[in-house]
C-alpha cells in the first residue's frame, strides 16, 4: 500500500506533464530503478538486525555527507522524511524524504540540503518545522515537556538564525529564572507566535491580557525590567 | 476591642482590606473567642448583637473560604473539647452564614453539629450493652466522637502505643460500633484524645485534665521511677517532636508533675524523667496545658495552604464547567466568566496557570488557527 503511494509520489516528482505512453512507462522504469537505488542505500546505513537506520548509521550517514550531526540540517531531513522516533529512520521514511528531495546517491543528498534550508524556512513551513523539531525530541513515552536545557539548545538551532535576538534573551531568560524546568508543546508554539507577531525589542504590542503562556509574560516582564 | 476599631476603619477601604487573607482569619478568630466557653461578661442578647455586627464585616470579605477553613478548626476544637460557650449561639451563628452563603457554604459545618449530637447516643447505648457490660476493664470511663471524614478538619494521623487497658476498651468499642454500622472503617485521632487521671501525689489526691499522648506518658511512670528521654520514646512510639513537646509540657511548664533531670527548658536526647514527688497545687483538679505556640503557626500555614490547594480545583472545576458548555471560548470571555463565577480573591495569572494545566492535562487545546481561543476537549 505505501510502496504504491511512494510509487505515485516518485512518478509526479520526476514526470513533466506528458502523457505519452512510452514516456511513462520510460519514466517509471526510471523511477523503480531509483527507488532501488534509494532503498540500496538505506541499507547500506541500516542496522542488519533492527532494519533501521539507528544513531550509529545516522553518524555514518553524517560522515559521509560531510555534515555534523548536529547541524539543523540533519533535523530538516528529518522533518522531510517525518521520521518519528529521534536517531532511528526506518526505510519508508526514508524513502518517503528521500524521494521528496529527489536524491538516490549521498553527494545528491548532500546537495539537497541546501534547497531544503530555504524550503524549511518559508513561513508556511517554519511553523510546522518548528512545531515538529519539539515532537522529534520527545523520546519517552507519555512524555509531553522538555527540560530547559534542551529547550534552549533546540531553540537556538530551529530558530536562531532567524529571530537572533529573540532567541539569545529567551534562551538567557529560561536559563535564569527558576519558576519552570521544563518547556511543554503550548509554551514552546507561543514563543513561536511571540517571535512572529511581537515588535522586538520595543514589545509594544504585546499584552499579556491576551493569551499568551505565562512564560511569556514572565519573559516580557524581565525584557522591560532589563531594558529599564 | 483596638482590633475591632481597626477592622472597621479599613472596612471603607474595600481593597485593602482584601489585600491579603489576614481579615478572614481574623474575623474567624474573633469569633471563636467570642462562641468560646470563658466568655461569662457577656449575656446573650450582647453575643447576638456582637454576631449581626461581625456578619456586616463578613460581607466585604472575598476570602470566605479562608473565612470558612479557620472557622471550621476553631469550631471543631470548640465541639471537641467541649469548649463551646452555648450549642444555641453557635447554631444561631450557623445560621446567618447559611442565610448569607447559602446551605453549601453550611452543609460540613452542620455536618459537626450532627457527628456530635450522634455521638451522644452511640455512647449511651455502648454503656447499656453487653459488650461494655461484661468485657470492659474496670476504672475507666470512656467517651467518644465518631466523626465523619470530610465534615472536620483534616488531621494528620499520629501513632501512639496506648497502654493495655485502654486498647482493650478502644477494642471493644469499635466490636460494639461495627455491630451497629457493618462496613464502616474506624480510624483513632490519637492526637485529638484528652482524658482525666486521677493522681496520687504524697501531698494530696488531684485530677489531671490532659491530653491522650500526656496521659501515655504520664501512664509510664505507674511502673516506673525513673526514665530516660529514650526509654519514654521507645514505649510511647510517639513521634520525636511531639514527644518533645508532650515532655516539656509535663516537666517544664506552669504545672510540673514530672521533673526533668537535668533541669531546662528544652528537652535534649540525654534527659531523664522522674514522678515529682513534691508537687502541690491549691486546686483539685487541674489542667496540664498542652505546648501549643509552635503548633499554632504550623497549624496556620496549613490551614491557608489547604485553603489555597482547594481554590485551585475550585478554579479548574470552573474553567471545565463553562469549557464544557461553551465548546468554543476566546480567552477574554473565559477570564471574564471565571471573575464572575470565583468567589474568592484571585489574580489574572493564577488563572492562566490553571488553563495551561488544564491544557498541559489535555481538557483544553488551544485552537490551532486562532490562539486567543480555547477548544474543550470532550
Amino acid at each position: 500500500m505505501r510502496r504504491a503511494t511512494s510509487k505515485k509520489l516518485g512518478q509526479s516528482n520526476s514526470v513533466n506533464s506528458s502523457p505519452a505512453d512510452l514516456f511513462r512507462s520510460a519514466s517509471s522504469k526510471a523511477s523503480s530503478k531509483e527507488s532501488e537505488r534509494i532503498d540500496s542505500l538505506f541499507y547500506s546505513y541500516a542496522n542488519g538486525s533492527s532494519g533501521l537506520i539507528d544513531p550509529e548509521g545516522i553518524e555514518t550517514l553524517c560522515a559521509d555527507m560531510e555534515v555534523d550531526h548536529t547541524d539543523v540540517r540533519i533535523l530538516m531531513l528529518a522533518w522531510k522524511m517525518k521520521a518519528e522516533k529521534q536517531g532511528y529512520f526506518t526505510l519508508d521514511e526514508w524513502r518517503r524524504g528521500l524521494k521528496a528531495v529527489r536524491a538516490d546517491t549521498i553527494s545528491k543528498l548532500k546537495k539537497s540540503l541546501v534547497d531544503l534550508e530555504k524550503e524549511v524556512m518559508r513561513p508556511s513551513n517554519l511553523s510546522d518545522f518548528y512545531s515538529y523539531a519539539f515532537r522529534y525530541c520527545l523520546t519517552e513515552e507519555k512524555q509531553k515537556s522538555i527540560d530547559i536545557e534542551s529547550i534552549c539548545e533546540l531553540l537556538t538551532l530551529v530558530l536562531g538564525s532567524q529571530f537572533p535576538s529573540q532567541v539569545y534573551l529567551f534562551v538567557e531568560y529560561l536559563k535564569t529564572q527558576n519558576d519552570y524546568k521544563v518547556i511543554n508543546m503550548d509554551q514552546w508554539m507561543g514563543f513561536f507566535r511571540f517571535c512572529n507577531e511581537i515588535s522586538f525589542p520595543e514589545l509594544s504590542n504585546y499584552n499579556p491580557e491576551h493569551a499568551w503562556p505565562l512564560v511569556l509574560d514572565n519573559f516580557v516582564e524581565w525584557v522591560r525590567e532589563k531594558q529599564n | 476591642m483596638y482590633w475591632w476599631d481597626f477592622v472597621l476603619f479599613t472596612l471603607t477601604f474595600n481593597g485593602l482590606l482584601n489585600e491579603k487573607n489576614r481579615p478572614a482569619e481574623l474575623i474567624a478568630r474573633f469569633l471563636d473567642e467570642k462562641l468560646r466557653s470563658g466568655n461569662k461578661g457577656t449575656s446573650e442578647e450582647e453575643l447576638e448583637g456582637t454576631l449581626d455586627k461581625v456578619l456586616v464585616l463578613f460581607r466585604f470579605i472575598q476570602g470566605k473560604d479562608v473565612f470558612e477553613a479557620f472557622y471550621k478548626k476553631d469550631l471543631a476544637k470548640r465541639l471537641l473539647l467541649g469548649k463551646s460557650a452555648s450549642i444555641d449561639a453557635e447554631k444561631s451563628m450557623i445560621s446567618r452564614l447559611k442565610t448569607e452563603c447559602g446551605s453549601q457554604f453550611t452543609n460540613k459545618l452542620e455536618g459537626m453539629f450532627k457527628d456530635i449530637e450522634l455521638s451522644k447516643e452511640i455512647n449511651e447505648s455502648f454503656k447499656q450493652s453487653s459488650q461494655a457490660r461484661t468485657k470492659l476493664p474496670s476504672g475507666i470511663e470512656m467517651s467518644v466522637h465518631v466523626l465523619t471524614t470530610g465534615y472536620w478538619p483534616t488531621y494528620p494521623p499520629m501513632d501512639v502505643r496506648l497502654p493495655h487497658e485502654l486498647n482493650v476498651y478502644q477494642d471493644i468499642f469499635k466490636e460494639f460500633y461495627l455491630s451497629k454500622y457493618s462496613g464502616r472503617r474506624l480510624m483513632w485521632q490519637n492526637s485529638l484524645g484528652h482524658c482525666v487521671l486521677k493522681a496520687e501525689f504524697p501531698k494530696g489526691k488531684k485530677e489531671l485534665a490532659v491530653s491522650l499522648f500526656q496521659t501515655v506518658v504520664l501512664m509510664l511512670f505507674n511502673d516506673a521511677e525513673r526514665l530516660s528521654f529514650q526509654d519514654i520514646k521507645d514505649a510511647t512510639s510517639i513521634e520525636d517532636k511531639e514527644l518533645r513537646r508532650t515532655l516539656q509540657s509535663l516537666a517544664c511548664g506552669k504545672v510540673r508533675v514530672l521533673q526533668k533531670l537535668p533541669k531546662g527548658r528544652d528537652v535534649e536526647d540525654g534527659d531523664s524523667f522522674v514522678f515529682n514527688d513534691a508537687f502541690t497545687a491549691p486546686l483539685y483538679r487541674i489542667k496540664v496545658n498542652a505546648i501549643q505556640m509552635k503548633e499554632t503557626v504550623e497549624e496556620n500555614t496549613s490551614t491557608t495552604e489547604r485553603v489555597f490547594q482547594d481554590r485551585q480545583y475550585q478554579i479548574d472545576a470552573a474553567i471545565v464547567r463553562i469549557m464544557k458548555t461553551r465548546k468554543v471560548l476566546s480567552h477574554t470571555l473565559l477570564i471574564t466568566e471565571l471573575f464572575q463565577q470565583l468567589k474568592f480573591p484571585i489574580k489574572p495569572t493564577d488563572l492562566k496557570k490553571r488553563i495551561e494545566s488544564l491544557i498541559d492535562r489535555e481538557y483544553l487545546e488551544r485552537d490551532k488557527n486562532n490562539s486567543q481561543i480555547y477548544n474543550y476537549l470532550a
